[in-house]
């Protein structure tokens, strides 16, 4: 199905510089930021929850409830079209705008959103939606369900969902095909309004995988609420410092990280059966989870504690956002463009990308060493709050040491991708 | 399996940081090939009265017939004279015509004077022959399908102007009184101008060809093969390429104006690859050739066992080049060929200009190269001489080696999985026991000092290659020697795995050129890069500001009290800056000078700090500059034996664990815990 499977865009080739430059480059910006975080950024800087300042017509309007419910009713209605189009409409990615809304608008366009505003599928969820509606017309607590959560269950559900999700774009034998979208979107539901009708509306802060989805990433935002309850400007490293640890969570991102470099290794469908994917895919994920737990282990011994995994995930999560930012912004901005185009009753847009090739490498290779980088700092600056003077340096080396390592791959894969 | 192969590149890129030659770029492309089993010989001249059979080809306009001989010696014009008529009478109007006439072994073609377009021949081809299924070969700017030796007899027009195959004892010769005066020209219509494929004995004498999209004179699969007083000029690619061959002779041959080489002997027949220093005979002798203007004057992919001697090889952007690069070449690595008494010099052509100014992205026909344009199929150093890249058992001696402006002779190791053997046992298996004796450097036969700017770069890498004991300027600046005869040794050798990294990473670098993408990397000094620019240089300032910052640091932090410290530091930084200088200098003392500061320096910061409380980095500290200085007795005194890594690795290895220890050692350690920030933060939005 063309355009819509074929990210990992713009390879290497196209760097205004050789790719020797551009690998060894983005390693040595990685160690030298350890080193000038090492040695100047000797105390905690981050504020987290308490920082940022009011942005007061922000909140007015995020806060008003008629714009809230009008932000929740669009989006019902552009799931509904979308169900809609994928149930009735031609079995045809490129006559039917259904894949194009699934794969560029929700896949790609939700984190991107979520990186400028924050978590915001949490606002517009319409399964949330849905599940608010169908409890007040029964007028009952519904909505707080019979149980809550288990603590324990934290994140996994929406870790299962997103590997769900993202098997069925990079493995399933038809990913575009209305019949896959159909089957993902019904199952996906049902199981998400059931779990719902059982936890109340707070299973979906966790279990559900685009809200899980959309607050990794909006953990990265220049916009959040502070402690208080105001909307605030802040720093995104200060929205980064807010990610609360919790069970799945180091699963939720590691399955982020590895589902693209999977991507930029298996470009073509054809190459390998569902079954050998699904394997490629769980092995991925596993090496990703394995090399982090590995780090944080090494640097636990370091530093005396026996688990800190907990506390340095969220620096995966720039990394992870400049990985998803080299796989898919021309996806974005193509899928984005095919979608509308064909909802609105347009042709077929012009062949070819908007974007000159050099342009997209170096936004590339930018994006990804600029989420590294910002790594190296969240995690250097958690280190110095967490460990003892005499060990907070010597405790990032692992993780330091594997950030230098998947910088070097990760921008090689864009010479294959 | 893409996947498994990206994996692999992916590895390739990430682990190796080698080596030179564009991959994208096959030398040549053909069909699977099979060197002759060696059982014949090489063809002797036929005069007309010993040919089996004759055959005429002129033209049919007798004015211009007798203007072109009207200058000839009375005999020589006299004899033309009368097989013009004989020729008008009972001959053919193009060669292909006679080529086809030929009925039986030992004939013999004349070409009177005149040019041969050979236009049945150009045409595009049409129905079965234009829809043969093969596979194609994409060079980018043309594309070619690779035909089986079926194809080229069910349509030999397909891709050559005139190709004779299968055909025995053939001898094709020119009339004229040099071979300027007969030229066969395919006017960039096709790959080849003449291809010989299977034409055991075939000998081809004093004319020209020319203009092609690929070789001027192809010869593949032949045993027995003569190259006499022929010219062939401005090709795309090669003047005469011979390949897949044994008992072949070039001699008094010319080329010039071609992309890739004047004279290419690939894959000669690989008659002594088992052998050692002793060699009973070889499979191609070159002599008396003038390969000028070219890329290179010669090159050789799997050129094995070839001898070539009393030939001038000048003016070249490369005089001489054999290498064990690129992939389905029988026979490789290369080994065992034999260059002396050759003229090997002023190789200093930049061809790569005419693809910095867009001139090589024009059609073939429009370049130029009839006024002198080059476009370099491949990124070869400018300025040198004799380049082997991958290649066992070659002796180079008494040769007359002067005036190139990069380097005399040059020789580096490209693993094999460049040509595209994966195996880890054959990844070393080039560029070794290499000998360089007897040349003459600098100097020209009349006695004339004409100096090379260096006459030796070598890479370091490989088993027992060395170089004689006179050569002059040198990277590295110490070489291992050899003795009097080929075979013999004088003092230590050496035997290492990998270049130094630095040179490993600019080898790698300079390997991204592309002529179909008209890309020159940026980085290479070979191509242009120069101070700054030059990624040896960018490479040796990042590493020298990593240890100067870090090594700083420590001292100030941990050791600034101690005078004897604070001393060494200066020195150190000093070093420091000098090893940024010297990496053009790589052929003086300079670099190892900087080594000696920035040791001497690290030991006496290693004690120091040890003294100061921090024993175990304090003796790394030790250790990390004795290396610096081991590094220097490698640079300066001796090429050190024994180790399969230059010191420079160990250096690499070491330092990028001094460094982040340094940091760890020097790093400032107040904290302050914010209350605040530690707590849970409910969700936003």
């Amino acid at each position: 199905m063309g355009r819509i499977l074929a990210h990992g865009t713009g390879p290497g080739h196209d760097l205004p510089i050789p790719l020797f430059h551009a690998v060894a480059g983005g390693a040595l910006a990685v160690f030298a930021s350890f080193l000038a975080v090492g040695l100047l950024w000797q105390e905690s800087r981050l504020r987290g929850a308490v920082a940022g300042r009011p942005a007061a017509v922000v909140g007015l309007i995020v806060d008003t409830p008629a714009i809230r419910w009008a932000l929740r009713l669009v989006v019902l209605a552009g799931a509904a079209y979308v169900v809609i189009a994928a149930a009735t409409g031609p079995d045809d990615p490129h006559e039917n705008p259904a894949a194009g809304y699934v794969y560029g608008v929700v896949w790609v366009g939700l984190p991107a959103a979520s990186l400028l505003l924050g978590p915001v599928w949490r606002v517009v969820n319409p399964l949330r939606t849905v599940h608010e509606v169908a409890c007040r017309a029964v007028r009952n607590d519904a909505c707080t369900g019979w149980y809550s959560p288990p603590a324990w269950l934290g994140y996994w559900p929406a870790a299962a969902g997103l590997f769900a999700f993202v098997w069925m774009e990079l493995v399933s034998p038809e990913p575009a095909s209305t019949k896959t979208l159909l089957w993902f979107t019904g199952t996906y539901a049902h199981v998400q309004l059931t779990a719902a009708a059982v936890f109340g509306s707070r299973w979906f802060d966790r279990g559900d995988a685009f809200e899980a989805y959309s607050e990794v990433f909006g953990r990265l935002a220049p916009l959040g609420r502070r402690r208080d309850g105001v909307i605030v400007v802040r720093n995104p490293l200060n929205s980064l410092d807010t990610v609360v640890a919790a069970p799945g969570l180091v699963a939720v991102v590691c399955l982020l990280l590895a589902s693209t470099a999977f991507d930029s290794l298996t470009p073509t469908r054809e190459a390998s059966s569902v079954a050998a994917g699904t394997l490629g895919l769980l092995t991925a994920v596993a090496i990703t989870t394995a090399l982090y737990l590995g780090c944080a282990a090494v640097a636990g011994a370091i530093v005396g504690q026996r688990d800190v995994s907990a506390g340095f995930v969220h620096s995966l999560i720039p990394i992870a956002a400049g990985y998803l930012i080299a796989h898919y912004f021309t996806v974005l901005v193509e899928e984005t463009e095919r979608a509308v185009v064909l909802t609105f009753g347009g042709n077929q847009m012009a062949a070819g990308s908007p974007f000159a090739p050099e342009l997209v490498a170096v936004v590339q290779v930018l994006a990804i060493v600029t989420g590294h980088v910002l790594g190296v700092i969240a995690a250097h600056d958690r280190a110095v709050r967490l460990f003892e003077p005499r060990t907070a340096i010597s405790g990032q080396i692992p993780l330091m040491v594997l950030m230098v390592i998947v910088t070097i791959i990760g921008l090689s894969l864009l010479a294959v991708g | 399996m893409v996947h498994l192969r990206r994996v692999g590149v992916a590895v390739v890129v990430v682990a190796t940081l080698s080596i030179l030659a564009a991959p994208t770029a096959a030398a040549h492309a053909d069909r699977e090939v099979v060197l002759p089993d060696g059982t014949g010989s090489v063809p002797a001249y036929r005069t007309a009265d010993e040919a089996a059979d004759v055959l005429l080809v002129c033209g049919a306009d007798e004015t211009d017939f007798e203007r072109r001989v009207a200058d000839f010696p009375p005999d020589l014009r006299r004899r033309n004279l009368e097989l013009f008529a004989d020729c008008q009478a009972s001959g053919f109007a193009t060669l292909q015509e006679a080529v086809d006439a030929v009925t039986q072994p030992g004939t013999n073609i004349y070409l009177l004077p005149g040019e041969y377009l050979e236009q049945p021949s150009r045409p595009e081809p049409v129905g079965e022959c234009a829809e043969l299924d093969r596979p194609w070969y994409d060079g980018g700017h043309y594309r070619y399908q690779i035909l089986e030796f079926d194809d080229q007899i069910a349509c030999p027009t397909n891709q050559n102007l005139v190709a004779i195959l299968g055909i025995r004892d053939l001898q094709i010769e020119g009339t004229g009184a040099g071979p300027g005066d007969v030229v066969l020209d395919a006017g960039y219509t096709k790959l080849n101008a003449l291809r010989a494929d299977r034409a055991d004995g075939i000998y081809l004498k004093n004319f020209t060809a020319q203009r092609t999209t690929f070789n001027a004179v192809y010869i593949i699969e032949t045993q027995g093969f003569v190259i006499d007083q022929m010219v062939g000029r401005w090709n795309d690619e090669y003047g005469f390429l011979t390949f897949a061959v044994d008992h072949g002779l070039y001699t008094d041959c010319e080329a010039y104006g071609n992309g890739d080489s004047g004279v290419y002997p690939g894959s000669a027949s690989d008659i002594n690859k088992d052998r050692g220093y002793d060699v009973d005979r070889y499979s191609v002798e070159i002599t008396g050739c003038y390969s000028h203007h070219n890329l290179l004057g010669y090159s050789g992919t799997a050129g094995d066992s070839v001898w070539a001697h009393g030939n001038d090889f000048s003016n070249n952007t490369v005089g001489l080049a054999m290498d064990s690069l690129f992939p389905d070449h029988p026979g490789l690595p290369q080994n065992h060929s034999k260059f002396e008494d050759n003229l090997i010099y002023d190789n200093n052509e930049d061809y790569y200009r005419y693809v910095r100014d867009g001139t090589c992205g024009l059609p073939s026909a429009d370049r130029g190269y009839e006024s002198g344009v080059v476009c370099p199929a491949i990124g070869v150093p400018p300025g040198t001489g004799l380049l082997t890249a991958g290649g066992n058992y070659n002796v180079f001696r008494d040769n007359w080696v002067y005036g190139n402006d990069y380097a005399g002779f040059l020789l580096l190791h490209p693993p094999a999985f460049v040509r595209g053997e994966m195996g880890l046992t054959t990844q070393w298996d080039t560029s070794h026991h290499n000998t360089y004796i007897g040349n003459r450097f600098g100097v020209t036969p009349d006695g004339e000092t004409r100096p090379n700017r260096l006459d030796v770069w070598w890479d370091g890498q490989g088993t027992r290659n060395c170089w004689q004991s006179d050569t002059g300027d040198s990277v590295p600046l110490r070489l291992p020697a050899c003795g009097a005869e080929v075979g013999e040794f004088s003092g230590p050798q050496t035997s290492r795995l990998f270049a130094e990294p630095a040179t490993l990473a600019s080898l790698y670098v300079c390997s991204e050129y592309s002529l179909n993408e008209l890309s020159i990397p940026s980085g290479c000094e070979w191509l242009g890069a120069s101070g700054l620019g030059r990624l040896d240089v960018q490479l040796t300032l990042a590493s020298s500001v990593l240890v100067g910052i870090v090594g700083l640091l420590v001292w100030w932090r941990r050791v600034r009290h101690s005078r004897p410290a604070g001393i060494a530091t200066t020195v150190g930084v000093a070093g420091l800056v000098l090893n940024v200088i010297a990496v053009p200098q790589w052929h003086t003392v300079l670099p190892a000078v900087a080594l000696a500061l920035i040791g001497g320096w690290l030991v006496a910061l290693g004690i120091a700090v040890r003294r100061a409380g921090h024993g175990a980095f304090g003796w790394l500290t030790v250790a990390f500059g004795a290396l610096a200085l081991i590094h220097a007795v490698d640079k300066a005194v001796v090429l050190l034996p024994w180790t399969p890594l230059s010191p420079a690795w160990f250096r690499l290895l070491v330092g990028a664990v001094w460094v982040v220890w340094g940091l760890v050692v020097a790093a400032p350690s107040r904290r302050v815990v914010p209350d605040a920030a530690a707590e849970p933060a409910p969700a936003a939005a």
